[in-house]
């Protein structure tokens, strides 16, 4: 009785644990194992909605990493070729040739889901799952790639650039 | 008694230290991919910049040989440029035979670019017959 009164807590835990069924055996009430069985059930299913977000998260990041080096790739070199092109001709939204200085041509062309460059020589490079949504077009200077997902991206030919400083110049009437 | 106790508690601890994992890995993945895009979206920013410099240079290098000079100069840049410790080089050679090229250098803190244009005097002025970008 004395510990009792000096332990309120664990006679409390004492009286609930030590709750007796039929037969003197102890054991749990229903409803003890119906709350029991809620809690399990959410923990598991937050646990599982926790996991599948950081699997899905995880993949999605290694996707979107793969897909901005690929295209930044293709960029590099499809910015590389317009920078020293003399003439940039669009067939259409999913097509552009670029004369070089040397007279050589480059096609850039989207289809089936990818970005082809094929230069001069015949060789072919490829870009998987790039370019699905871009359309091409040129105002005579430059290369305008434009998407539904975001702002248009400009490339400028160098030369065409002077060659455009030059005539407006001279059109002022400055030698 | 008290070993039940603990087994409650130990599992308990288990339990949260699974969830306290998965929240730190999905919030680890999360800042990185966050970090990754900020990262891209600076250096592009700072691609275009260097770009815009480098057809500066291009126009700078034409003025220069219009008025027949060659060498090594150091554009002068605006002050919001200056402040980021931007920098454009120009580099002409001494033409030959009506035929020079100028290296152009853009650079920025930790990044550069550059390109040489071929400039041939056609008329009275130069025209860049060809322009190679770099690194």
């Amino acid at each position: 009785m004395r510990a009792c009164f000096e332990k309120p807590r664990r006679t409390l835990t004492l009286t609930l644990s030590r709750r007796t069924g039929r037969g003197g055996k102890k054991g749990f009430t229903l409803t003890e194992l119906l709350v029991s069985l809620i809690l399990l059930v959410l923990f598991f299913s937050a646990a599982g909605e926790l996991f599948k977000s950081t699997i899905l998260l995880s993949s999605g990041s290694q996707e979107l990493s793969n897909r901005a080096s690929q295209i930044d790739s293709a960029l590099f070199q499809l910015r590389r070729d317009v920078w020293n092109s003399v003439q940039i001709a669009a067939a259409g939204p999913r097509s552009v040739d670029l004369s070089s200085p040397d007279g050589t041509k480059t096609a850039w062309r989207i289809d089936l889901g990818s970005l082809t460059r094929t230069d001069a020589g015949g060789q072919t490079e490829r870009w998987e799952s790039v370019g699905d949504d871009w359309s091409f077009s040129t105002d005579g200077v430059s290369l305008t790639i434009s998407d539904a997902a975001s702002a248009p991206t400009r490339l400028a030919s160098q030369i065409l650039l002077a060659e455009k400083g030059t005539s407006m110049i001279s059109e002022r009437g400055h030698p | 008694m008290i070993l039940r106790r603990r087994r409650d508690s130990g599992f308990a601890m288990i339990t949260a230290i699974f969830l306290m994992s998965f929240t730190v890995m999905t919030l680890t993945v999360l800042m990185a991919t966050i970090a990754a895009q900020s990262r891209r979206a600076q250096i592009l920013g700072q691609d275009a910049q260097l770009r815009q410099l480098l057809t500066a240079g291009a126009v700078f290098a034409d003025a220069k040989l219009q008025s027949n000079s060659s060498g090594r100069f150091s554009v002068p840049l605006p002050e919001a440029l200056r402040q980021l410790d931007a920098e454009l080089t120009v580099e002409i050679q001494t033409p030959a035979d009506e035929k020079t090229t100028a290296e152009i250098e853009a650079s920025l803190p930790h990044y550069h670019v550059s390109q040489r244009l071929t400039l041939s005097r056609q008329e009275d002025h130069w025209r860049i017959t060809d322009a190679t970008l770099g690194q």
